[in-house]
């Protein structure tokens, strides 16, 4: 399905077409579920929050600004949201664990995932991400995956840019690791 | 630290291309819309006095300079700013009697002018900056 810009459907929303909305929700339904679920690891209560996040974006339309993409802001609300459900101090945002990566080189390891065919190399980068922990996962899937910028990622999740930077390049690392371990194992 | 090294790892862009996020049931869309068209009405915008200050206070300083260097200047136009002789009868006196104690430094034109000049380019290029940028003064936009 082909969407317009978010700015379309807002300003329809806005001028009182509320069946725009419906085209917002398609759109980021996914990334809200995804983000939303690696938080709270219940499938039900993802599905509820999430519900929750498009009604509070829907009846917050009026405050979002444009100053960033809509999908940052609404990202942002389902993060809050999610985090306050699970009102968890282990995914505080101050914290990076320090965590002991051994020496290797990524080239090796990119080349020797490249040899794999493609469901292989699918396989062992999915059986990677399982082994890290949830904020990660979604750190990483929001730059790589859903190709956000730092800056969108820190607007998010309420870390600091340098922040970000820090744990992207932490976890790139573990995943590396988690990959190279996998391999040596299969 | 190789901290930009991450954002230019293709391999790994290339990997997670494949990767398909997660879904909600197949009539969270419906579910959602019914819900909204239970009350449509979308709440209006109540922006706090504090935060209209806090992402105004250029402008509003700015202001505050322009008005003080026209009531206080002998520009022949001057003299049609409403209030201006009222403004130079009462305040200026009561100015001068509150800032007795400095006027000797105030005096001073030399040792003066410099912290003066550096407020007013101060509120200039913030002003001026704010202007262009059109960046509100407040980071994070607001999320009731």
């Amino acid at each position: 399905m082909n969407f317009q810009d978010d700015n379309v459907y807002i300003e329809s929303v806005l001028n009182g077409d509320v069946s725009a909305y419906a085209s917002l929700v398609t759109k980021h339904k996914n990334l809200v579920f995804s983000i939303v679920l690696k938080i709270v690891n219940n499938r039900e209560d993802a599905e509820e929050i999430s519900q929750d996040v498009f009604l509070k974006a829907y009846q917050s339309l009026n405050t979002f600004e444009r100053k960033s993409k809509f999908s940052t802001w609404l990202y942002r609300i389902a993060y809050n949201a999610a985090i306050s459900k699970k009102r968890k101090k282990k995914f505080e945002m101050v914290a990076i664990e320090e965590t002991v990566v051994t020496n290797y080189s990524t080239d090796e390891i990119g080349r020797n995932i490249n040899e794999l065919d493609e469901n292989d190399r699918q396989m062992i980068l999915e059986k990677a991400l399982k082994q890290l922990p949830d904020e990660d996962y979604l750190l990483i899937s929001l730059f790589y995956k859903n190709e956000n910028s730092i800056e969108d990622i820190s607007e998010i999740t309420g870390l600091s840019m340098s922040n970000v930077k820090v744990k992207l390049h932490r976890i790139r690392k573990k995943l590396y690791e988690e990959m190279n371990g996998l391999m040596k194992r299969n | 630290m190789e901290k930009e090294e991450f954002s230019t790892d293709d391999f790994l862009k290339d990997l997670f291309r494949n990767q398909s996020w997660e879904t909600p049931a197949s009539d969270f869309t419906g579910s959602v819309m019914e819900q909204i068209l239970k009350s449509p009405e979308i709440t209006p915008v109540k922006k706090p006095l504090y935060l209209i200050l806090r992402s105004s206070w250029p402008y509003i300083l700015l202001f505050l300079v322009c008005v003080v260097i026209f009531m206080t200047s002998d520009l022949p136009f001057s003299d049609y700013i409403p209030g201006k002789e009222y403004f130079i009868k009462n305040f200026i006196p009561a100015f001068n009697s509150l800032f007795s104690g400095i006027k000797p430094f105030i005096t001073n034109i030399r040792t003066f002018i410099i912290p003066v000049t550096v407020i007013i380019a101060g509120s200039l290029l913030v002003g001026f900056d704010h202007f262009l940028s059109g960046k509100p003064g407040v980071r994070h936009q607001t999320m009731h």
